[in-house]
């Protein structure tokens, strides 16, 4: 089963009076983001060299505005991401996902309303696809996926989604 | 008053042990003539809750109950009770669950009476087909595959009857069946595929005694093991939203490893009685769908890469 990680920990610290104390805060109920670890692994193949990485949702299903904090690839050797990261528009009324294909930078309408992903946010109850470059740099590469952290509410979380992509030169079963 | 005994972590370390209550609402089986209720419990993770009166049984692994002849009594373990005081008293040490867990480290609970004896396996209904996934490809240039692999366990529904005559029974709640091999139903072009395996089912009497002295019994349909064979029928075609597409390109894979699934509510029928069925509680499933040319591939409740897609389809760009 593919990795996954989604911890809510509001990290608070507290001066006392004679030590300073960590204080690791927890948020009541699931991530805003969710917890794909609930919902099984999965591979998202397609062939080429740089292709745009739009394979992801974030849907924030909490009453709560999330502000991306951090986006990086993780797992993966071959997989680079190679531009920063964005978010486009998602969900009900915003067509499909970007998706893992060519070319880079996306054709899709959508991509003309992009933000950065790290400082941008989704407002409570809406999606974000989140988009950037995949390069392959080896012609045997792994699976990678990304690790995105995020606050919402004063709390701090890790989403590592657990349907990986692969930018690779074949994709055979 | 319903008593939710601590959770069930607590079950193994210690024999005979008088553990707090709280009250609690019932929740995942429907209630029967005798209160006869089943679950599938992962140890760790609350019970389910059982009446002042009541006890929960674990039913045998497969592998104990695929042995067991017409006639032969069903060597249920009695895993803890509740007092007419309210209290849960737990009866099971740490190796007799271990005994009853099977390797997806479920375990597949009954809340019955106190009185009630074991299970006698009455009447052996055979081989059933019995629903285990769906995919969908809407267009000519991607195909679909589902594999069920070794270890995969299916949620499947029991039949409760009072009579124990055919057409009688009703649901109530689910057992899982895991698989002691692997079966893959190939790989398939353009078309709505259904994908069905054999399960063996029976009928399993439990006789009750109450405390006036007179007695009663009770009737249940179970999958007692997986008999592989693979079969495809073809359904319509679910509804989906755009928003949960991405698009495919030329060539691509998309390999899903399923711990959710769709639940099939005609997952299985035998003797006059339909139950459900549904894949999913290990992630030994899994759906690949290739693209020879541009295609989407839509889930019908979540994006492809989310929690929960449900059903997958391949469709035109």
């Amino acid at each position: 089963m593919k990795r996954a990680v989604a911890v809510a920990a509001g990290v608070l610290a507290v001066v006392g009076v004679v030590v300073g104390v960590l204080v690791s805060r927890s948020s009541a109920g699931p991530p805003p983001l969710g917890n794909p670890a609930s919902g099984g692994g999965g591979l998202e193949c397609a062939p080429g060299t740089t292709l745009a990485d739009g394979f992801y949702a974030l849907e924030n299903d909490s009453g709560q505005t999330v502000t991306i904090t951090s986006v990086r690839l993780i797992g993966g050797p071959g997989q680079a991401m190679t531009s920063r990261a964005y978010l486009t528009p998602a969900g009900p009324g915003h067509g499909m996902l970007i998706g893992l294909t060519p070319p880079w930078p996306p054709s899709a309408p959508q991509w003309k309303q992009r933000k950065l992903a790290v400082g941008g946010t989704i407002a409570p109850h809406t999606w974000g696809n989140l988009v950037f470059a995949q390069t392959r740099t080896s012609s045997h590469p792994k699976p990678a996926e990304p690790e995105i952290t995020y606050t919402a509410g004063g709390n701090n979380y890790t989403l590592i989604e657990v349907v990986q992509t692969l930018v690779a030169v074949n994709c055979g079963d | 008053m319903r008593i939710k005994p601590w959770v069930g972590i607590t079950l193994g370390v210690s024999a005979l042990a008088v553990l707090s209550v709280t009250p609690a609402i019932t929740a995942g089986a429907s209630t029967t003539d005798h209160g006869v209720r089943n679950y599938i419990w992962k140890p760790g993770t609350t019970l389910p809750t059982i009446a002042a009166g009541e006890k929960l049984v674990a039913w045998p692994v497969q592998s104990v109950m695929g042995n067991i002849q017409v006639g032969e009594r069903v060597p249920v373990l009695t895993i803890g009770h509740t007092t007419a005081r309210g209290q849960y008293v737990s009866t099971a040490t740490r190796s007799q669950l271990a005994s009853v867990t099977d390797e997806n480290g479920l375990v597949n609970l009954e809340a019955e009476p106190d009185g009630c004896g074991l299970p006698e396996f009455h009447q052996n209904l055979g081989k059933q087909w019995t629903v285990v996934g769906t995919t969908f490809v809407l267009f000519n240039q991607a195909n679909q595959d589902f594999r069920y692999d070794n270890d995969q366990s299916s949620s499947v529904g029991v039949g409760y009857s009072a009579s124990g005559k055919d057409g009688s029974f009703s649901a109530d709640g689910t057992t899982s069946v895991d698989t002691d091999g692997g079966e893959d139903w190939g790989t398939l072009g353009e078309g709505n595929e259904r994908y069905a395996t054999y399960f063996r089912y029976g009928v399993y009497e439990t006789i009750c005694s109450t405390r006036g002295g007179s007695g009663y019994e009770y009737y249940q349909i179970k999958p007692y093991e997986w008999a592989a064979g693979d079969q495809i029928t073809h359904p319509n075609a679910p509804s989906y939203h755009g928003y949960n597409c991405v698009p495919q390109t030329h060539n691509s894979t998309f390999h899903k490893y399923t711990s959710h699934a769709i639940e099939f509510s005609g997952g299985y029928s035998v003797f006059g009685f339909t139950g459900s069925t549904q894949t999913g509680y290990s992630t030994s499933a899994e759906v690949i769908m290739h693209f020879y040319a541009r295609g989407r591939m839509c889930g019908t409740n979540d994006v492809p890469g989310g929690t929960d897609p449900r059903v997958l389809l391949a469709i035109k760009y």
